[in-house]
């Protein structure tokens, strides 16, 4: 089947049921004419009124009805309806003649809302004959027309006006010629201008509509991609927990909630050796395949980096001339990375231009460990970095975050900020950490309302359990 | 965002008033392609600034690299807000604030 048959035959659908309405408009203003007729505005024989009204309004009212009651989805429909609609017009014109020339034009407008050319043709068709035919009939019973007749004075009465017609007959002057080129012909020009308009803008609608849809499923193969690129990305990041059955000195949880578009946000931790935890907390500059294809590759160099042993500081110096070199498009990430060493509780950090990490320490409460940083990685060639030491103790727990959390914003152009987060923080200090992150990401929800968020929200938590030297020391 | 360009001594001073964010990053960096060839120096006044997020300081950056120079480029003017967010992302370390 054709792509673009079910828009055209949605298009026709909606197109009916404008054909319909204008039935009914048009059937209103023979009501307003008949009206005006009845009360003598217009000079018009009631009578002729009365028949032609009454079978106009029987052509415009019964299709309406029927498109209302039942909106009928055959192709023929609109044929049926455009019919109509132009003999409606052409019983009005036989009693009306002149007064009736816009009216010719309306079946072709109404017929280009199909958007078909052909459709639009055959309404020319139509209108063409209604004409001729309605022209033939209104000589003999319509109002006065200058264009058929002399004067006004012998049109009055049927049989008078047969009687006169046959008279001037065969005088020699041949009625039916004369009105065929004064009456008939200037109309045939007129609705042909009308046609070649109304087909010349169906066929261009035509065509946008084709274009329109060929647009639309390029999109969609685009958005296709664009999600399976999000699902790499997010599989990218590890996700089954609890993450090593083998340690259970310690706990780790971390989750990413990403915003609307890909964005450049990832977590990562992965064990350097058999002692030591490396967990990394990272944000990319912008949005979108740019950020997500930066992410990949600085998670990449990051790992590498790591794990062929090198401390933090040289982690980040490393990778930061890696990132530099061929930069173009002068992205740039900021960077947590830590080194955890499971025997002594011993954590070395090093910060580039990330968010300070908030620590808890055993029976006190979330605060934030406002670290040495450094510039953001891909910024500049050759910058120093600097990491710092710190102990860990059985049961504190460590929690490192993406701005996606501190910039949540609420309606109210309002930044959620670290002091909420550290007080969110607190109030779930005592549960397990998926519960935890959960909490904070409630809070930041709660918060948020239905404000749009533009900025993943990634996060991620490290308890203590127990510290092996420290065990041995105790013994 | 407004950014309003004066220049003075060879030194073009940029006042920006507003949030320099993704939305209006990219009229400043239009403001920056547009220096006179007789310019030496770029000074950013940021007194109206009120946020910065990071698609500005990509821009910052640029500039930074531009004007090889570390005094060439100066930022003036910097409130506790926007100061915390150049301490934070370690721009303090490649950028001449007065």
């Amino acid at each position: 089947m054709d792509v673009y048959t079910q828009v055209f035959s949605e298009n026709e659908r909606e197109a009916n049921g404008y054909t319909a309405s204008c039935l009914l408009w048009s059937a209103i203003v023979v009501v307003l004419t008949w009206i005006l007729t009845y009360l003598k505005v217009f000079v018009t024989d009631i009578s002729i009124m009365s028949i032609s009204g009454t079978l106009a309004l029987i052509f415009l009212l019964v299709p309406w009805a029927i498109q209302r009651l039942r909106a009928p989805q055959q192709a023929y429909w609109k044929y049926v309806m455009i019919l109509a609609f132009t003999f409606g017009i052409a019983v009005l014109s036989s009693a009306l003649s002149m007064h009736l020339i816009p009216a010719w034009a309306c079946p072709i407008l109404v017929a280009c809302h199909y958007y078909s050319p052909r459709f639009t043709r055959h309404a020319f068709f139509f209108v063409h004959v209604a004409m001729l035919l309605s022209f033939l009939i209104s000589i003999h019973v319509g109002v006065w027309d200058s264009n058929l007749f002399m004067s006004a004075d012998q049109v009055t009465g049927l049989a008078t006006r047969f009687d006169y017609i046959q008279e001037l007959m065969t005088g020699g002057l041949n009625v039916y010629q004369r009105g065929l080129i004064l009456f008939y012909l200037p109309r045939a020009a007129i609705i042909s201008v009308v046609y070649l308009t109304s087909t010349a803008l169906s066929r261009r609608t035509n065509h946008l509509i084709q274009r329109n849809k060929d647009i639309e499923r390029e999109h969609q193969a685009l958005e296709t991609e664009l999600n399976v690129a999000t699902n790499i990305q997010a599989s990218m990041l590890p996700s089954i927990f609890p993450a090593f059955p083998a340690h259970p000195e310690f706990d780790i949880y971390a989750s990413m909630t990403p915003a609307k578009e890909v964005g450049g946000d990832f977590y990562d931790f992965f064990l350097v050796d058999d002692d030591h935890l490396a967990m990394v907390m990272a944000d990319v500059s912008g949005k979108g395949v740019p950020a997500a294809l930066f992410m990949v590759i600085s998670k990449t160099l990051i790992k590498n980096a790591t794990q062929q042993g090198l401390s933090p500081k040289a982690v980040l110096e490393k990778v930061n001339n890696q990132l530099c070199e061929g930069n173009d498009a002068q992205m740039f990430v900021t960077v947590w990375l830590g080194i955890y060493e499971i025997s002594t509780g011993k954590l070395v950090g090093a910060n580039a231009g990330h968010e300070y990490p908030a620590i808890q320490h055993v029976g006190g409460d979330f605060e934030l460990y406002r670290d040495k940083h450094g510039m953001v990685l891909a910024g500049m060639e050759n910058l120093r970095y600097r990491e710092y030491e710190l102990y860990l103790n059985q049961g504190d727990t460590l929690y490192v975050y993406t701005d996606g959390v501190p910039e949540a914003t609420n309606g109210e152009k309002t930044l959620y900020g670290t002091q909420r987060m550290l007080d969110a923080l607190n109030r779930c200090k005592d549960l397990e950490l998926s519960a935890l992150l959960q909490g904070v990401q409630a809070d930041v929800d709660t918060f948020v309302g239905e404000a749009p968020q533009f900025d993943d929200l990634t996060m991620l938590a490290l308890r203590i359990k127990s510290i092996a030297s420290l065990a041995t020391d105790t013994q | 965002m407004i950014i309003t360009k004066s220049v003075d001594n060879n030194i073009l001073t940029l006042a920006l008033n507003g949030r320099l964010d993704t939305s209006t990053a990219p009229e400043l960096e239009v403001a920056l392609k547009e220096i006179p060839a007789d310019v030496t120096g770029v000074v950013f006044d940021f007194s109206n600034l009120v946020y910065m997020s990071s698609a500005g300081l990509r821009v910052l950056l640029m500039t930074r690299k531009q004007w090889k120079a570390p005094e060439a480029m100066v930022l003036t003017n910097v409130s506790e807000v926007i100061m915390e967010i150049l301490e934070i992302t370690g721009f303090v370390d490649i950028l001449t604030i007065e």
